[in-house]
């Protein structure tokens, strides 16, 4: 059996340091979509043994990436067994390019990028945002206290990604 | 000249300037307009129209005539305001609009022309002969008159953007800004103060006054300090706020000095700011004005602020002997200010004797007099005064106007809002209508004392704190400046005409004023039109109340009565490139690559722009002279051998839900709820208008689960159709959608040898029994599970295989490596072009938004037994009609003649008149497997025309080619190949 190698999804941006703030890409890990049917969140949270975050919204177990729309890590198919009957569940694991941007603060970074401000109070919590950066779209991640700054676009958009989050990385 | 001691410089450090062709010396804090008048320059550039010799009439954005050209070669930027930039070592700098020389100007004929060029004189002149006007005119005139030009060359300097947020922002740093910051603060607010010059202060910087028993700089300074401090504050220096837009949203552009080597980093020297504000203070000051009289405009005649200013603050003397002309009281200061630092000043005041206050020391006050002329070439000389009877001629090489003062109003009327006027201080202040959330203090709002400012600024924080919920803090004003104002209305002295300038930047003198009127250009907006009055890049700062006084001089109005033009952003020039930021050259726009565009990229491919992805279009291999012969070997080698594509562009949506099958119902006009699990159906989508909307696949892998492709360009609008019919027309069906299209790599694998590959590959059997055209099952592919559908868009036997993306490159190797000695070959877009057209299958070129399924030959896909999307419109009368060209395969008969899409298709020997057209050609290939020409198109009755011959007309290409009328389907009609 002939083993396939992985391209990994990082647009060629790896894992580099602008003025101190690090911007490394995530690896890989199983992620799955879950749209709980009508009337089935409840028993979907119960399933997951967590809540779902409100729109807008993340937590340690879920993200918020749309309208009734949550992204977790985990297996699809296993996900898909014990939500079953309960939720659509998808594979997502290669739809997403993650970096994680730590170090120096990454709002003005990500200012850059978003139609938003990630320094607007109303994300001190923590946040998940679906927005255009520059023109791809894209996920925001403001995780509790704003130390890091998760982004995120679909796999495809990579390269073009990383190179506009190269340049917004130079303040 | 500058002075021994004071101002806000940094004389340890020597700044070394170019200025045309003279070095100057500078230091930091100083602007470039200061150091200009440090070093004794008082002529800096030409005027706009008459290249009158022109220098510095302000010190801040007012500024209308010291516009340089800064750096050289693709750096050059024209029009830099010397009052604004500051200072840098080794900066190149270049007056504008002028030939041969700045002293010597060609151009300064026109000058004695004058007579000739007065309003609007290009819309009475260069009539005839018509054709003279693009060729000769319009090329003489824009050389002759103009301010900066462009490099030409592409911008290597960098621009960006960011979205910003605050509970207030701040707009100017003088004495309510500042005020108004620090009370905000204070207050626990969230502030952005803004200041478009590159230091704070306003005019705080400008004064030698007291605030809180602190020079009035040293307490910005000290203010400046506690706001730095405050993790709830960003100061923000060298932004202009230029824009006042819907819901609190402020435009702003920052300049970003950069060093040699930040440059080479790419970094960007300006920044456009969305700044989001849930309050804003407008405390932009006021810009004082001059008044018009002959010869008003030579080097040396200045705003008496700005020599103040360039005193007070860059320790620069403007001029030994300064005439002071004074309409109010603030004026006074400048004589004061001047005649303590050593000069020679008298002030003429046009208010009696018993109305002025006592004269400053050393200081010649004349009551009752005006300036009626001046003397001096390229620097002036001397000023006329006259009272009552006396006239005479006195020595000065500096004019101080003190006109009096015009609040920045602007950004308060960027909405639509109209300023009003105020007699007693003879100036336009806000009016009610005011952008929402917006609020006016200090010399904005027309309160021109320090004092009244400061406590202004203080009043709008608590303001603004009371509405967002916070508690104001203690209002805290020092002690300061608090003079009545006292101003005495006069705009364009007695005997102003063709020399007399109201607007400096335009040349629109009083004299043109009257003309426009006199020809019957009555409103403020035509005048403005008319005699370009207020436009350019200074907009008027300093000429629009003047401008209106001298209009309604000549119209026997008041000033309110004429009314002003209308605010439009920007306040002050932004750069175009600012508004691209980083969107540009390669950056334009985001694009999409294939999971398998490393490997394409690594074994030849070429690269075509299909919406945002990258597509391989073809692989070259060597030998090969063209692409013609690339894409003519990989069609082949799909109908001989096998080939692989990736076809992962395709949108993927995944349709999930007990409702799942009747919303697809719903969506496709053909019936989905019916397919059996395991097995994927072409499918049809229609508009509500009941045209074709998109075509593709349904599969249904479970029950419950349906996986929906679309064509490539309409992945996004058709998963936006199909939002659209969950959320707002079938609400009543449980069903989730989610794209699926980045998750999957998805290879097409095409040709007679295809079977025998993906044999050699998969786990599973993919014999005919087990996976029979248009099936689907789960497939392992090197130990990777995946999908492998029973597939054909050549109309060979082919599948699609999908793993998940990160194994894209791989698994096309794999694919190569197993069929080696099957002849595969990669293929892209151009030979999948050519496949489709041969098979005679519909793609974009035919679903263009105009065909009905009927003209496709799909008619039978409109099911009769459920509702769908465009269900009853597509039965209207004209989408039924037996006339309407349908989809016919064409032909050439000829094959060395070209076919092209695009070209309309006429009986033979008909006229090319719209009457005649029967059709057109809408995609186009070579084939090499007929060897000729072929083509797709709509004929009109094209099923009745089979076996004619009609002609392709491409008037545009100039071709005319004869073609026969086929079926659409070139090769294999019965579908045996894609069965077998």
């Amino acid at each position: 059996m002939a083993d396939l190698a992985e391209t990994p999804a990082d647009g060629g941006l790896v894992d580099e340091t602008f003025d101190g703030l690090r911007i490394a890409a995530e690896p890989w890990r199983p992620l799955a979509s879950i749209q709980p049917f009508r009337g089935r969140r409840p028993e979907v949270e119960a399933a997951l043994g967590a809540r779902l975050p409100d729109p807008g919204r993340r937590s340690d177990a879920a993200l918020h990436i749309a309208l009734d729309q949550w992204l977790v890590e985990g297996d699809a198919a296993a996900l898909s067994d014990s939500l079953s009957g309960l939720a659509a569940v998808t594979d997502q694991s290669d739809a997403w390019s993650f970096w994680r941007l730590s170090g120096a603060d990454p709002r003005p970074a990500v200012a850059r990028l978003a139609p938003f401000d990630p320094a607007d109070p109303r994300y001190a919590d923590g946040a998940s945002l679906r927005s255009q950066l520059a023109r791809h779209p894209g996920l925001v991640v403001i995780e509790p206290g704003a130390r890091a700054i998760r982004l995120a676009c679909p796999r495809s958009y990579a390269a073009s990604f990383a190179r506009a989050l190269r340049e917004a990385a130079l303040a | 000249m500058r002075l021994s001691e004071g101002g806000l410089i940094d004389r340890d450090r020597t700044l070394r300037l170019r200025f045309d062709d003279r070095t100057i010396a500078a230091h930091p804090g100083d602007s470039l307009a200061s150091a200009l008048l440090a070093n004794g320059i008082r002529l800096v550039g030409r005027s706009f129209k008459h290249h009158r010799p022109r220098g510095l009439l302000g010190a801040g954005a007012e500024e209308p005539n010291a516009l340089l050209g800064a750096h050289d070669g693709a750096r050059h930027e024209p029009n830099i305001r010397a009052t604004l930039a500051e200072a840098e070592d080794g900066l190149r700098l270049r007056s504008q609009n002028r030939w041969p020389s700045l002293t010597w100007d060609v151009g300064e004929l026109s000058d004695l022309a004058k007579p000739l060029l007065g309003a609007g004189f290009y819309y009475k002149t260069f009539m005839a002969p018509a054709a003279f006007w693009e060729r000769l005119y319009e090329p003489v005139i824009r050389r002759a008159a103009g301010l900066g030009r462009l490099s030409g060359e592409a911008d290597p300097e960098a621009a960006d953007k960011a979205s910003t947020s605050c509970d207030l922002l701040v707009v100017g740093s003088g004495p309510a800004g500042l005020s108004a910051a620090l009370h905000a603060a204070r207050a626990g607010l969230s502030v952005i103060l803004a200041e478009e010059d590159f230091a704070c202060g306003g005019r705080l910087l400008a004064e030698n006054e007291e605030v809180g028993g602190l020079g009035s700089a040293d307490w910005a300074a000290r203010t400046l300090a506690e706001l730095a401090q405050a993790p709830n504050v960003r100061v923000m220096p060298r932004t202009a706020v230029f824009g006042v837009y819907d819901h609190g949203l402020y435009a702003a552009c920052e300049r970003l000095p950069r060093s040699p080597e930040q440059r080479r980093e790419n970094r960007p020297t300006r920044r456009l700011h969305r700044i989001h504000a849930r309050r804003a203070i407008l405390a932009a000051g006021a810009l004082e004005r001059p008044v018009a009289f002959e010869g008003n405009d030579r080097p040396g005649v200045m705003l008496a602020s700005a020599v103040r200013a360039y005193l007070n603050r860059f320790a620069v003397l403007a001029g030994r002997r300064i005439v002071v002309f004074a309409t109010n009281d603030d004026a006074w200061r400048t004589a004061s200010d001047a005649a303590a630092a050593g000069a020679h000043v008298t002030l003429a005041d046009p208010r009696p004797a018993e109305a002025l206050p006592p004269a400053p020391d050393g200081v010649q006050v004349l009551p009752e007099t005006l300036p009626t002329a001046t003397r001096g070439r390229l620097a002036l000389t001397q000023v006329h005064l006259r009272s009552p009877g006396k006239s005479r001629w006195v020595e000065a090489n500096i004019l101080a106007l003190g006109g009096g003062w015009s609040p920045s109003v602007h950004l308060a009327c960027h909405q639509g809002g109209k300023p009003v006027w105020r007699d007693d201080i003879a100036a336009f202040v806000p009016g009610e209508a005011m952008p929402q959330g917006l609020a006016v203090a200090g010399a904005a709002a027309g309160a021109f004392s320090t004092h009244a400012a400061l406590t202004q600024g203080a009043q709008a924080a608590a303001d603004a704190a009371e509405a967002l919920g916070r508690a104001a803090s203690a209002a805290d004003i020092p002690a300061a400046e608090d003079a009545p104002t006292r101003q005495h209305a006069l705009y364009v002295l007695p005997g102003a005409g063709k020399n007399a300038y109201v607007d400096f930047q335009n040349d629109v003198t009083a004299a043109d004023v009257k003309q426009a009127h006199d020809e019957g250009f009555r409103s403020v907006e035509h005048l403005k039109r008319y005699t370009t009055l207020g436009m350019a890049t200074d907009q008027g700062k300093t000429a629009n109340v003047v401008g209106l006084a001298a209009l309604s001089d000549v119209a026997g109005r008041t000033i309110p009565q004429t009314g002003t033009t209308t605010y439009r952003p920007p306040w002050t020039p932004v750069p175009i490139a600012v508004f691209g930021g980083r969107h540009r050259g390669q950056a334009f726009r985001p694009t999409r690559e294939a999971p398998s565009h490393r490997w394409a990229a690594e074994n030849g491919a070429s690269f075509v722009d299909s919406g945002a992805w990258k597509r391989a279009e073809w692989y070259a291999r060597p030998g090969e002279a063209g692409w013609r012969d690339s894409v003519d070997r990989e069609t082949l080698a799909v109908r001989a051998a096998v080939g692989l594509c990736d076809v992962s562009t395709l949108g993927k949506i995944d349709v999930q839900g007990p409702d799942a099958a009747a919303f697809l119902d719903f969506a496709y006009s053909n019936m989905m709820s019916t397919l059996p699990v395991g097995k994927a159906r072409y499918g049809l989508m229609l508009r509500e208008d009941g045209h074709v909307m998109d075509d593709g696949t349904v599969a249904r892998l479970a029950d419950q689960h349906f996986l929906v492709t679309t064509t490539t360009a309409n992945a996004g609008p058709v998963f936006r159709h199909l939002e659209f019919l969950r959320q707002c027309q079938r609400p009543d069906l449980d069903v989730a959608l989610i794209s699926v299209t980045d998750q999957w790599a998805q290879i097409a694998v095409a040709g007679p040898r295809s079977r025998t590959l993906l044999e050699r590959v998969a786990t599973e059997d993919v014999s005919n029994d087990a996976l029979p055209f248009m099936g689907v099952i789960p497939v392992t592919v090197a130990g990777v599970a995946g999908r492998l559908f029973r597939l054909s868009f050549s109309g060979e036997l082919a599948y699609e295989l999908a793993l998940p993306a990160r194994y894209g490159d791989a698994l096309m190797a794999h694919l190569m490596q197993a069929g080696e000695d099957l002849g595969v070959v990669p293929y892209g877009t151009e030979a999948l072009g050519v496949l489709r057209i041969e098979k005679g299958h519909a793609a974009g070129a035919e679903l263009d938004g105009r065909t009905t399924a009927a003209d496709l030959g799909l008619g039978r896909m409109l099911s009769k037994k459920k509702d769908h999307v465009g269900a009853v419109l597509a039965h209207r009368e004209g989408m039924t009609d037996p006339d309407r060209p349908v989809l016919v395969g064409l032909r050439a008969l000829d094959p060395e003649k070209k076919l092209g899409a695009g070209a309309h298709l006429f009986a033979k020997g008909a006229r090319r008149v719209v009457a005649n057209d029967l059709g057109w050609v809408s995609s186009v290939a070579w084939s090499p497997h007929l060897g000729t020409m072929i083509a797709l198109g709509f004929l009109v009755r094209g099923a009745e025309r089979q076996g004619q011959v009609v002609m392709a007309s491409d008037p545009v290409r100039g071709r005319d080619t004869a073609v026969e009328v086929v079926s659409p389907h070139f090769i294999d009609p019965q579908g045996e190949r894609l069965r077998g």
